[in-house]
């Protein structure tokens, strides 16, 4: 990403969640590496960069920041709301070697309910807005796909199976599976069903809901509809979309999970959701809601926008110091920003080239 | 505009048969040198890569659908969806050896194997403990050779196992060609994906 629309981006984003009373959190870069071991599976990857501090305790360059905002700031009453703008290290995708990634993320801890978890939405949305890009958000929600491996799937095997053909949108599976794993007939509609959703996101629902079996995952169409109702009639209304692809780690998240998408970025750009079930190995009975917005991820927008000065000033060995500033001074009074370079080391690329010869500076056409 | 990623090779000749009857494409071949088509009328874009390299070109959001075979897939693993069984390219991923070969289980297995990740997951399903020998092709060569004891590779149908008085052992899994898509192509190119599915499934089910 060009430094200018990483930083400009970044900078927008606190005044977004400062501008909802969001407070700036800011931690250390090391944890614990406890901390991590006991909530493994909270993690993307369990590599983890460890080392011995003086003390000879074992910590971690932090892999997450939501584990630690959890540890250290979770309120004993009411609901506490915090951003933050840190590195993380994880393995990368080919997993060879360690990365250090940006995020940019909040976090509201506490007693959460569904208002909160829709403005968590609403600042989902105009987090990705701000990328300048076409963006979608797409929401899903555990209880349903959980709801549907419940009354599908028989045993491990053919749940983790079913899991798999939902996340992998495997339709073209379901067939064996049905005869491989004794799906019925009615699973296999139901699954092609959901993994074939329409983009818009109400029409999703209603055949989604056709599909909600239990308690939980009736409650789960409910609320999403609540929270694309609650988008109706903004600019946000076609940028929602249902996707039960995401399935979410059933061990931390309990309800609505989001996955933000950008035009130009290969992968979802932005991840969270409703992690209450993380609290409970820290405080019993707390909710929480949160996401991360994953700014590498956007290095490819704005590249037209490249780094560097509008404009070059050539000057000759041997040039006078005081008069080749001078010059470039009264360049960068006309509002362009220049950069003076001695002529044997000028590579080309400039959008104008000036040379600055006999006190004089002249463009070159 | 869509961008297609198609393999060149042993799937291209189907594959781009397959796109053709569809009417996707028109009048294609995967002779010459040329790897970038673009087809205005239809609206598509597609290059031929090699077929290791499609979900490369598809997770990295380079081309928005592809043809992978399964192998490929289950190799790799790539963040991908998987659309479709085009149901061609079928073949096996197999364990073969030499007929006559006889398992000694108190000795650890030396597999060679193209496949490194589906050997390793076959294995530990079975809880046998291997030796991965790392080939690039001719993988029936290395236990007429005694470099193993078995292979893991794709069986299509039997000849050349025949032709090197080998067997299959055991079926690991069914592969075919699958259809592909960007994760993020597919929330932005919808209405586009779901056209060319459409017209893929009414030939794979004609």
């Amino acid at each position: 990403m060009n430094k200018n629309f990483s930083s400009e981006l970044k900078n927008a984003l606190k005044k977004l969640f400062s501008s909802y009373g969001y407070r700036e959190y800011r931690m250390s870069g090391f944890e614990e590496y406890a901390l991590y071991m006991e909530n493994r599976n909270f993690l993307i990857s369990d590599k983890i960069i460890t080392f011995n501090d003086l003390d000879g305790r074992l910590m971690a360059l932090k892999p997450d920041v939501t584990l630690s905002i959890v540890k250290n700031a979770l309120p004993e009453k009411g609901i506490a709301k915090y951003y933050y703008t840190e590195s993380v290290y994880r393995p990368n995708r080919a997993n060879t070697e360690f990365k250090e990634l940006t995020q940019t993320g909040l976090e509201a801890l506490g007693e959460i309910d569904d208002v909160t978890t829709a403005e968590t939405v609403e600042l989902a949305l105009t987090s990705l807005s701000l990328t300048g890009a076409d963006y979608v958000l797409a929401l899903s929600d555990v209880r349903f796909s959980e709801g549907l491996l419940d009354e599908f799937a028989s045993g491990a095997e053919s749940r983790e199976y079913l899991r798999d053909i939902l996340a992998k949108k495997r339709a073209g599976e379901l067939n064996n599976a049905a005869s491989n794993l004794k799906i019925s007939e009615e699973g296999v509609k139901a699954f092609k069903a959901v993994i074939s959703l329409p983009s818009g996101a109400l029409k999703a629902l209603d055949i989604a809901g056709r599909y909600a079996f239990g308690a939980k995952a009736l409650q789960a169409i409910k609320e999403l509809r609540a929270i694309v109702n609650a988008f109706k009639g903004t600019r946000f209304e076609d940028k929602l979309q249902i996707d039960f692809s995401m399935t979410g780690n059933t061990r931390y998240y309990n309800g609505v999970l989001f996955s933000g998408y950008v035009l130009g970025a290969a992968g979802a750009v932005l991840k969270g959701g409703r992690y209450d079930k993380l609290l409970d190995s820290f405080a019993k009975g707390k909710g929480a809601v949160g996401f991360a917005l994953y700014t590498d991820e956007l290095e490819n927008l704005g590249a037209g926008d490249e780094d560097g000065a509008d404009a070059v000033v050539i000057y000759k060995s041997g040039t006078d110091a005081g008069a080749l500033f001078k010059a470039a001074a009264k360049l960068r009074q006309t509002g362009i920003s220049a950069v003076v370079v001695p002529e044997n080391a000028y590579n080309g690329g400039a959008l104008r080239t000036f040379c600055f010869a006999n006190g004089e500076l002249t463009e070159e056409k | 505009m869509i961008n297609v990623a198609l393999p060149k090779g042993r799937l291209a000749d189907k594959t781009l048969k397959l796109m053709t009857e569809a009417g996707i494409l028109e009048n294609v071949t995967d002779a010459g040198r040329k790897l970038v088509f673009e087809d205005e009328k239809s609206g598509v874009c597609y290059f031929l890569v090699k077929p290791w390299d499609v979900p490369v070109y598809v997770e990295r959001g380079i081309a928005d659908v592809g043809v992978a075979g399964k192998d490929v897939l289950l190799e790799n693993a790539p963040d991908v969806y998987e659309l479709m069984d085009l149901k061609t390219g079928k073949c096996r991923m197999c364990v073969c050896a030499e007929n006559g070969y006889r398992d000694e289980p108190s000795k650890r297995l030396r597999v060679a194997t193209k496949f490194v990740n589906c050997s390793k997951s076959y294995y530990a399903s079975v809880g046998r403990e291997i030796e991965v020998i790392k080939l690039n092709g001719s993988i029936e060569l290395a236990p007429l050779l005694n470099m193993s004891d078995v292979i893991v590779d794709l069986v299509e149908t039997g000849t050349t196992l025949k032709e090197n008085d080998m067997g299959v052992i055991t079926v690991i899994s069914e592969i075919s060609a699958r259809l592909i898509a960007n994760k993020a192509s597919y929330r932005f190119k919808r209405a586009e994906i779901d056209r060319l599915t459409s017209k893929l499934g009414d030939v794979i089910n004609a």
